[in-house]
């Protein structure tokens, strides 16, 4: 996958000359608009739908989370499931199981309005092995420490999208620079990629391989784009990814978020010393 | 459309009038003007008949004049400025010949000379909206690291933006960077930028003349919508040898110029290169020092005057900017031109000039990582033929017609992995186009106070084969899923044409001997653009040709002008107004860099739309004295609208500035130190800002309101520079001449913003990485990158001749 690298970015640190600081702005404000994290996966459940709002952007109260919609999620098998209340937002199902090959839709009714989406529990790639090699640093951009690189194999039936997700001891990678989406279409049967930073010995490495429509790839495509703009000088004019979720009754109230089904594979390394 | 219409009608009328000659006994007066310390071609150098005022001719960019007159005795007035006068008598009873040579002004050679042209020229040349500069005066202008540069110097002009702080793309009346035609020596110059537009690529030392035209276009020209960027380079002393140079704190330059057959053949060689990477290696840090970053320009240029009416001219650049870091990664790129052209008289009043001309600009990407390895590589190419005959008609006719001919060659990214996975690299095709104009133009002058100039020029485009269209399903929106299938075309075989009429026009009238109001309208057709959504352009840019669906870029433009001089031309004003309107202007969907570059379709990302710009431009220039230099002022607008974008409605394009103030100026304190400042102000860039947050699986990211494109601005940009020239003691006959240049830019200090990104910032600082420290804590966060602060630079300059006589 060729990824942009922040040429000019770079440039400008060799320079030496440029500098970043923080700076408030008046900024514009918006109604608060629906937000939606919705996953169902390739397993027993629950699968959960996360509904909060959107706030001004230099806001320091935590967002506000949406306790009274009614969430549906059904599959094309005839099974349906209003989803339970768990807090936080969090509506998750109780019974309704994810199967690869099946077709799931979300209904949110919230307010009056009506929200819609739907997608398919692809075939899944799978992670067949992870190796870790030791590597001198490059400075400015690596560092010396121990690479992990992630062998995936696709099966022909398998999607072309997909998402890797990587947890270090537990806790997830989230940086924007860790939004990585190899796109199948130029890979055939197998991934190789190495992941952009080093671990240490005794961190436990978990990768998660999701499988996403083309939908949901876009999704995140658009998200990295938004994540990296730079206001449009040299990347193109910021806009809002484009949600797969519909507001059927009032098209001018388009939620923001998402609505992931996506089968997943999951493979764990300890990192440890290189045997000489 | 209608107003096509009328301005057809009214160039069909005056070229009716124009062309009925007097055919009563004329004959002709013409020759070269020519510097007589260098041998140098001056370039809009007038001829005036002191008898017959109002009568007069003005060199063309060869240094040629022809003057048709009935038979008499005459007084000549040869001119240029900065340049000692010279009258000749003459008799004239046949058609003569008189090649002339202007001593350089020694009192006034200490002066700037901002245009060199008769000194009224502001008022009584038909021309407006143009802007002619010689790079004497793009010298004075304190400069970035102390780098001169010419294209950072026309930004400075009224009508013309930046994109940014550190970019040399320019933004003429509302056009975007690609809608620019720089021409070197008559080559295309694709990318004029150096390290990612800090510089550009024209080597002061090279450079004879540029002129820029922001409207009113002579048929001669085509091919761009905003406007049209002239440069020529030097043809070398050919008198004597001349060394110069200059040593600088990022680069140096060295030209060795002189004659090959004294008075009859000279040449010139330039060179400049960067030295970043020489103190990168310098230093101790091992994160710095094995890495690369320079670049070079290489200019060269010969002429021969083989008689009286032939001259051979080949000129050539080539520049590239290399950067590396260690075995990770490197990019390099640049443009690669060359000029050759056959000057022929086929009589005193029938000048013609063939170019053959070759441009080339590409670059190449090698990336490598431990499981990958790709090499990226581009070509974009270009052959051009081109006839302009001059026809010196009669005193009040000037007739301008010719041909060009081009072919391009639109090289596709081509892309090489050697990875363990089993890559397929994206195939994209390479594309062909031929463009073909014919032109014709007449300058008429009706009366000593109404001139026109008009034309009509006639343009064909082709996209050609080897390729394939593809076709989608009818009614429906093209994407990926509507595709219906796929037409082959073999090599050289039609697979679009587009053609069309483009009629120019300039009217002078003049009020009095110190004022004049022009007017002037163009058509102008564009037949190729950069595929991109981004303002400023990075060298990986692509060019794509207009096919079966990207349709060419049509503009029309009006302007009017009053312009007036003040105490003997010492001072020149004026005011314009003009009115743009651009269609069939593209814009992206979603704007992934990759969709647009990679892909074989990109009509299921392209968007069509229009825009249109309008504004008034005010400029005060003083050329004349010790205080030179000028205040330039617009206030205008630049606007967009793109169903599928910004919810179909109206908004500004990201360089629009509503106002743009630049004051330039400089000072002879003595014959040996000059004092020189820019101080420029500009609204701040139009932008999207945020209207909210969403935490979004993990991610804080801003919300956009998708209907309020650019609706919001950064601060305003303002900054001063400032430069000081000393040169050594002047002393009869002495071979080395040597200045000292310091100079000081953003003199406050003032933290320009170059780009505001929103983004999570960990901890409150935009440095942190949350890979290498605990995370305290995460915000969503406006981050400020600003390029430069307070930068101070030193330049020698240096003149090596050989002894005086």
């Amino acid at each position: 996958m060729i990824r942009f690298l922040p040429i000019y970015l770079l440039f400008i640190l060799m320079l030496g000359a440029s500098c970043r600081e923080l700076v408030t702005l008046d900024l514009p404000q918006q109604e608060p608009r629906l937000i939606v994290e919705g996953h169902v996966t390739d397993t027993q459940g629950p699968h959960t739908v996360k509904l909060s709002l959107s706030q001004d952007y230099f806001s320091t109260t935590p967002a506000q989370v949406v306790e009274d919609a009614v969430v549906r999620i059904s599959d094309d098998a005839g099974n349906s499931e209003v989803l339970l209340y768990t807090g936080s937002g969090v509506y998750a199902t109780q019974a309704l199981q994810g199967v690869v090959g099946r077709s799931y839709s979300l209904e949110i009714d919230w307010r009056g309005e009506h929200y819609t989406s739907s997608g398919t529990l692809m075939p899944k790639g799978i992670v067949d092995s992870l190796s870790v090699a030791y590597y001198e640093a490059i400075p400015p951009v690596f560092d010396a420490g121990y690479y992990l690189t992630f062998y995936g194999k696709i099966p022909p039936e398998a999607a072309d999208f997909y998402r890797v997700q990587v947890y270090e001891n537990d806790s997830l990678y989230n940086d924007r620079t860790d939004l990585l989406i190899p796109d199948s279409r130029f890979v055939p049967s197998t991934i190789v990629e190495q992941l952009q930073y080093p671990f240490e010995i005794g961190d436990t490495v978990r990768l998660e391989l999701y499988s996403l429509d083309r939908n949901m790839y876009d999704y995140y495509v658009e998200l990295r784009s938004l994540l990296f703009n730079d206001g449009g000088l040299f990347s193109p004019p910021p806009r809002n990814p484009t949600s797969n979720i519909i507001n059927v009754s009032n098209p001018d109230n388009q939620p923001l978020g998402f609505f992931q089904v996506a089968s997943f594979d999951t493979g764990t390394i300890i990192i440890e010393e290189e045997p000489e | 459309m209608k107003r096509v219409y009328l301005v057809l009608m009214i160039a069909a009328l005056l070229l009716s009038l124009g062309v009925h000659a007097q055919q009563q006994q004329r004959l002709t007066l013409s020759g070269y003007i020519r510097d007589a310390s260098s041998g140098e071609e001056l370039i809009g150098a007038t001829v005036q008949v002191v008898e017959l005022p109002g009568t007069g001719a003005t060199t063309n960019i060869y240094g040629y004049y022809a003057l048709p007159l009935p038979a008499g005795n005459y007084t000549l007035r040869y001119q240029y400025l900065g340049y000692q006068s010279i009258e000749r008598q003459l008799n004239l009873a046949s058609d003569t010949r008189l090649d002339i040579e202007l001593q350089p002004d020694e009192d006034q050679l200490e002066e700037v000379v901002i245009t060199g042209e008769r000194k009224d020229a502001n008022v009584s040349e038909v021309g407006m909206s143009r802007e002619k500069l010689s790079v004497e005066a793009v010298k004075k202008v304190p400069a970035l690291f102390g780098e001169v540069d010419v294209l950072r110097t026309i930004q400075l002009l009224p009508g013309v933006q930046t994109a940014g702080e550190g970019t040399t793309g320019l933004f003429v009346r509302g056009g975007a960077a690609d809608q620019n035609l720089v021409l070197l020596d008559e080559a295309t110059v694709y990318n004029a930028s150096h390290l990612f537009g800090f510089f550009s690529v024209f080597n002061p030392d090279a450079i004879k003349n540029l002129e820029i035209y922001k409207g009113g276009i002579p048929a001669r020209f085509g091919g761009r919508l905003s406007s049209i960027l002239d440069i020529q380079m030097k043809e070398g002393n050919n008198k004597e040898y001349v060394i110069s140079g200059g040593v600088g704190l990022i680069a140096s330059r060295l030209t060795v110029e002189g004659p090959i057959w004294k008075d009859r053949s000279s040449f010139i060689v330039s060179g400049r290169r960067t030295y970043a990477d020489i103190f990168l290696r310098l230093s101790p840090n091992e994160n710095i020092n094995r890495n690369t970053l320079y670049f070079y320009d290489f200019n060269m240029k010969a002429n021969l005057i083989m008689n009286e009416n032939n001259r051979f001219y080949v000129s050539g650049y080539f520049g590239r900017d290399v950067l590396g870091l260690e075995d990770f990664f490197s990019l390099d790129w640049g443009n690669t031109t060359l000029t050759t052209r056959w000057n022929h008289l086929f009589n005193d009043r029938l000048f013609l000039n063939t170019s053959l001309i070759f441009s080339n600009f590409s670059y190449g990407f090698t990336g490598e990582s431990a499981t990958t390895q790709f090499t990226w590589g581009s070509t974009m190419r270009e052959y051009n033929l081109k006839s302009a005959f001059t026809y010196y008609l009669n005193e009040k006719n000037t007739l301008t017609f010719g041909l060009s001919s081009t072919f391009r060659r639109f090289g596709a990214p081509v892309i090489n992995f050697q990875s363990e996975s089993d890559f397929e690299a994206p195939a994209v095709d390479d594309r062909y186009a031929f463009e073909n104009a014919v032109y014709v133009g007449n300058e008429w002058k009706a009366s000593p106070k109404f001139t026109a100039e008009y034309g009509l020029r006639y343009s064909a485009f082709n996209n050609i084969g080897p390729g394939s269209v593809f076709l989608y399903e009818e009614g429906a929106e093209r994407t990926e899923e509507t595709k219906a299938g796929t037409i082959s075309f073999d090599r050289f075989e039609n697979i679009q044409f587009y053609h069309g009429l483009e009629p120019r026009m300039g009217l002078r009238y003049l009020l009095n001997e110190q004022s004049s109001v022009k007017a002037s309208y163009n058509r102008m057709r564009q037949y190729l653009q950069v595929a991109s959504n981004a303002t400023a352009g990075l060298p990986i840019e692509r060019w794509i040709p207009a096919d079966r669906y990207i349709r060419p870029l049509i503009a029309d433009q009006v302007a009017l002008g009053y312009f007036r001089n003040f105490k003997q031309n010492t001072f020149e004003t004026s005011v314009e107004v003009y009115y743009k309107w651009m269609d069939n202007l593209v814009d992206y969907k979603l704007g992934d860099q990759a969709n647009i570059l990679f892909t074989n379709n990109i009509e299921t990302e392209a968007l069509e739309g229009k825009g249109w710009a309008y504004g008034a431009e005010f400029l005060v220039r003083k050329n004349i004295g010790t205080t030179t230099g000028w205040i330039g002022y617009t206030l205008g607008r630049t606007l967009r609208q793109v169903p599928g974008i910004n919810g179909g409605e109206v908004y500004p394009a990201r360089y629009d500035r509503i106002h743009d103030l630049s004051v330039v100026l400089s000072h002879e304190l003595n014959s040996r130190l000059s004092l020189s400042g820019t101080f420029v102000y500009s609204t701040g860039t139009a932008v999207s800002l945020p209207v909210g947050k969403a935490n979004i699986d993990g991610f804080i990211t801003p919300v956009y309101d998708d209907t309020r494109r650019n609706a919001f601005r950064m601060p305003g940009y303002h900054r001063l520079d400032l430069a000081a020239t000393l040169k050594n003691k002047p002393r009869p006959g002495r071979r080395w001449d040597g200045s000292w240049t310091f100079s000081i830019y953003n003199a406050y200090a003032r933290k320009n913003p170059f780009a505001i990104t929103f983004e999570q910032v960990y901890n409150q600082d935009p440095d942190f990485d949350p890979d290498e420290d605990r995370v305290r804590s995460v915000d969503a966060a406006a981050v400020k990158l600003y390029l430069f602060s307070i930068i101070p630079s030193v330049t020698y300059n240096f003149e090596i001749k050989p002894k005086r006589k």
